[in-house]
C-alpha cells in the first residue's frame, strides 16, 4: 500500500517541526500591531543584544523571516532539503545540525557586521544543511570528487553559489550568516558526524570543537568590542573603571572605523567636518 | 609535508578558538585598555606579517623552485588522494575476515597506502610476513612501511634482504628504498653504493639522482654531487611534461646546484 504524506512526515518530525515552526513565527510577527512588533524584536540576531545577557537571540533568529518572499523561499528549501538530510543523519542529528548552522551563522555575523545590526532569517541554518548534504555526497561516494559526478551534489553547490552571488548584489541580505552557517554545518558533517572509515581523528574533533567554542565565547563577552565596552563603563559603579571602560570603547570603536555608531548609540553629536558634512554614518 | 599541512591547520584551529579565553583573561586580570592595546597590536601586526608572507611568497612562486613544485607536488597529492577510491581496501579487509592468507595482508597493506593511510598498512605487511617470511614483495612493502613512518634504521633489514633475494623487485623502487634507508641512518657510504648500483642498473630517475647528488654531498665528494644534480636538473624534453614528483625533484637539485642545500 502506498505511504501517506502522514506516515512519511511521521519519518521526519524535526523537518515538518521546523516548516510549522516558520509559519507559526511569520503568523506571530507579519501583523502590523504592537505585540507583533515585540515578539519580533525580542527574536532578532542583535550581536550587542546577545553580549549583553540574550543568548537566545543566536537561535530564535532563525525562526523569523522579513516578508512573504524571504518565509516563502526559506520554507521551500527546508521542505526540499529537510526529509532527506534528516533520514540520513538521523532526527537528533538533524537538530543538532540545524542548530549548530543558525549558530555558526549568528556567530559569524557577530564577527563581520555591526555589533547594532539587526539580522533575521533561516537563510543561515539552510546554508549549514546544504553544506551538510554537500559533505554526506563527498563521504559517500566511492571518492571524494566522485560526488561531483552526480546531478545532486552538482546542483547543491550551484544552489549555493547563486545565493551567496545573490547576497552580495543585493543590500540587506547577510551573507556572513550564509557563511558562517554554511562553515558550520559542512564542519560538523565532515568532522564530528563521520562514523567508520571516514571517522576523523580525535585530535581534529578537539581542535574544530575548540574553535567554535572560543567564537562563542568572543560572541557572548566580546571584551575588545566597543559596544561591550560601552555598556560595562554605563553599569560600572566604579568610576575609575568606568572612564577606562569608556576610554576603551572610544579607542575600539575608532580602531573597528565605527566611531560614528558609538556616538549615535550613546545619544552623542557626531563630529563635524570642515566642510559642514556629519562624519561617522 | 602533508603531516606538516594538517598540523599547520589544527594549530591554527586552536588558536581560533583559544584567543578569545585569552583576551578574557587578560580583561580580568591586566584591564580593559591594555587587553585592547594587546588585540589592535597584535592585528596590526597580523596584517602586516601577511603581508609580508604575501610578498615572499609571491617572490618565492617566481624565483624559489622548489616552493611552486612543492605547492604542484601538495595539490597532486590531495587530488590523489580524494581520487582514490577507497573500495579496494575495504574489500582486502572484509576478505581477510573470511580467510586469512599472505597474499590478502599484502592487498590490504597495498590498498592501504594507495588510499593514503600508510598506518593501516604496516600491521598487514607484518602479518604477511609472519605467514609467509622470505617474501621480496611483503619484506619490500614492509620496509617501504617503516620509512614512512620514520624508521629508517628497521627498514634497511628488510630492505636489504629483498635486495638480497629479488634485486629487481618493484622495478628496482627496493634497491631505491634501501639507499634512502642508508642516508636516513647517516649509512653514508652503504647509501652511496647502493644508489651507485641503481644507478647502474635501472637507471636514473630525477629522484634518484636527486637522493644519490645529496647523498654524495653529504659524504663530501662535491665534484661527484654537482655532476648527478646537473643530471637531474636537465629541462625535460620539448613536448614532455615532468610529473609534479618529478618537478619536485628537478627544483631539489636545481636549489642543491646554487649550493644551498635542496635536501628533499
Amino acid at each position: 500500500m502506498r505511504e501517506s504524506a502522514w506516515e512519511r512526515a511521521q519519518r521526519t518530525p524535526v523537518t515538518w517541526v521546523v516548516v510549522i515552526a516558520y509559519l507559526t513565527m511569520a503568523f506571530v510577527t507579519f501583523a502590523d500591531t504592537d505585540r507583533a512588533k515585540e515578539w519580533k524584536a525580542a527574536g532578532l540576531m542583535v550581536p550587542y543584544l546577545v553580549s549583553d545577557g540574550q543568548p537566545w537571540r543566536l537561535i530564535s533568529h532563525a525562526f523569523l523571516h522579513g516578508g512573504l518572499l524571504h518565509l516563502g523561499f526559506n520554507t521551500i528549501v527546508m521542505i526540499w532539503i529537510g526529509p532527506a538530510l534528516e533520514m540520513a543523519l538521523g532526527s537528533l542529528r538533524f537538530v543538532v545540525l540545524y542548530v549548530v548552522s543558525a549558530v555558526g551563522g549568528a556567530i559569524a555575523v557577530a564577527l563581520w557586521n555591526s555589533p547594532l545590526q539587526p539580522v533575521l532569517g533561516g537563510s543561515g541554518a539552510l546554508f549549514g544543511m546544504m553544506g551538510a548534504a554537500v559533505a554526506l555526497h563527498l563521504r559517500s561516494s566511492r571518492h571524494m570528487l566522485a560526488a561531483f559526478d552526480q546531478r545532486g551534489p552538482r546542483t547543491l553547490l550551484m544552489l549555493i553559489g547563486i545565493n551567496l552571488l545573490f547576497g552580495l548584489l543585493v543590500p540587506g541580505i547577510s551573507n556572513s550568516a550564509h557563511i558562517g552557517g554554511l562553515i558550520a554545518g559542512t564542519c560538523l558533517v565532515l568532522v564530528f558526524f563521520a562514523f567508520g572509515q571516514w571517522e576523523s581523528q580525535r585530535s581534529t574533533k578537539l581542535a574544530f570543537a575548540v574553535a567554535g567554542l572560543g567564537l562563542l565565547v568572543h560572541t557572548l563577552l566580546p571584551v575588545t568590542r566597543w559596544d561591550w565596552l560601552q555598556n560595562r563603563a554605563a553599569n560600572s559603579n566604579d568610576p575609575v573603571m568606568a572612564a577606562e571602560l569608556g576610554q576603551a570603547a572610544q579607542r575600539s570603536a575608532i580602531a573597528d572605523g565605527e566611531l560614528g555608531e558609538l556616538l549615535r548609540a550613546t545619544g552623542r553629536p557626531q563630529p563635524v567636518q570642515g566642510d559642514g558634512k556629519r562624519r561617522g554614518g | 609535508m602533508r603531516a606538516n599541512v594538517r598540523r599547520l591547520g589544527l594549530g591554527l584551529l586552536w588558536v581560533i578558538g583559544l584567543w578569545p579565553l585569552l583576551l578574557l583573561l587578560l580583561f580580568y586580570s591586566l584591564g580593559p585598555m591594555a587587553t585592547l592595546q594587546l588585540q589592535i597590536a597584535l592585528e596590526s601586526w597580523g596584517g602586516q606579517l601577511g603581508l609580508i608572507l604575501l610578498v615572499i611568497g609571491g617572490i618565492g612562486l617566481l624565483v624559489y623552485p622548489p616552493f611552486p613544485a612543492g605547492v604542484r607536488l601538495l595539490v597532486s597529492r590531495t587530488l590523489s588522494r580524494m581520487n582514490t577510491d577507497r573500495e579496494p581496501l575495504l574489500r582486502a579487509q572484509s576478505d581477510l575476515r573470511n580467510f586469512e592468507s599472505a597474499a590478502r595482508h599484502l592487498e590490504a597493506g597495498r590498498a592501504a597506502v594507495i588510499s593514503g593511510s600508510p598506518e593501516i598498512a604496516f600491521p598487514h605487511r607484518v602479518r604477511s610476513l609472519e605467514l609467509e617470511p622470505n617474501q621480496p614483495a611483503a619484506m619490500h612493502k614492509l620496509g617501504e612501511a617503516l620509512l614512512e613512518l620514520g624508521q629508517a634504521k628497521a627498514a634497511i633489514g628488510p630492505l636489504s634482504r629483498t635486495v638480497e633475494l629479488a634485486p629487481d623487485q618493484g622495478f628496482g623502487s627496493a634497491m631505491l628504498l634501501l639507499g634512502r634507508a642508508y642516508m636516513r641512518a647517516d649509512q653514508l657510504q652503504n647509501a652511496a653504493e647502493v644508489l651507485a648500483r641503481h644507478a647502474r642498473e635501472h637507471g636514473g630517475s630525477r629522484k634518484s639522482l636527486c637522493w644519490r647528488g645529496q647523498c654524495l654531498r653529504r659524504s663530501g665528494d662535491e665534484a661527484g654531487a654537482r655532476e648527478v644534480f646537473t643530471e637531474a636538473a636537465t629541462p625535460p624534453v620539448e613536448g614532455s611534461k615532468l610529473t609534479a614528483e618529478e618537478g619536485w625533484y628537478r627544483a631539489c637539485a636545481r636549489v642543491a646546484l646554487w649550493g644551498r642545500g635542496g635536501e628533499s
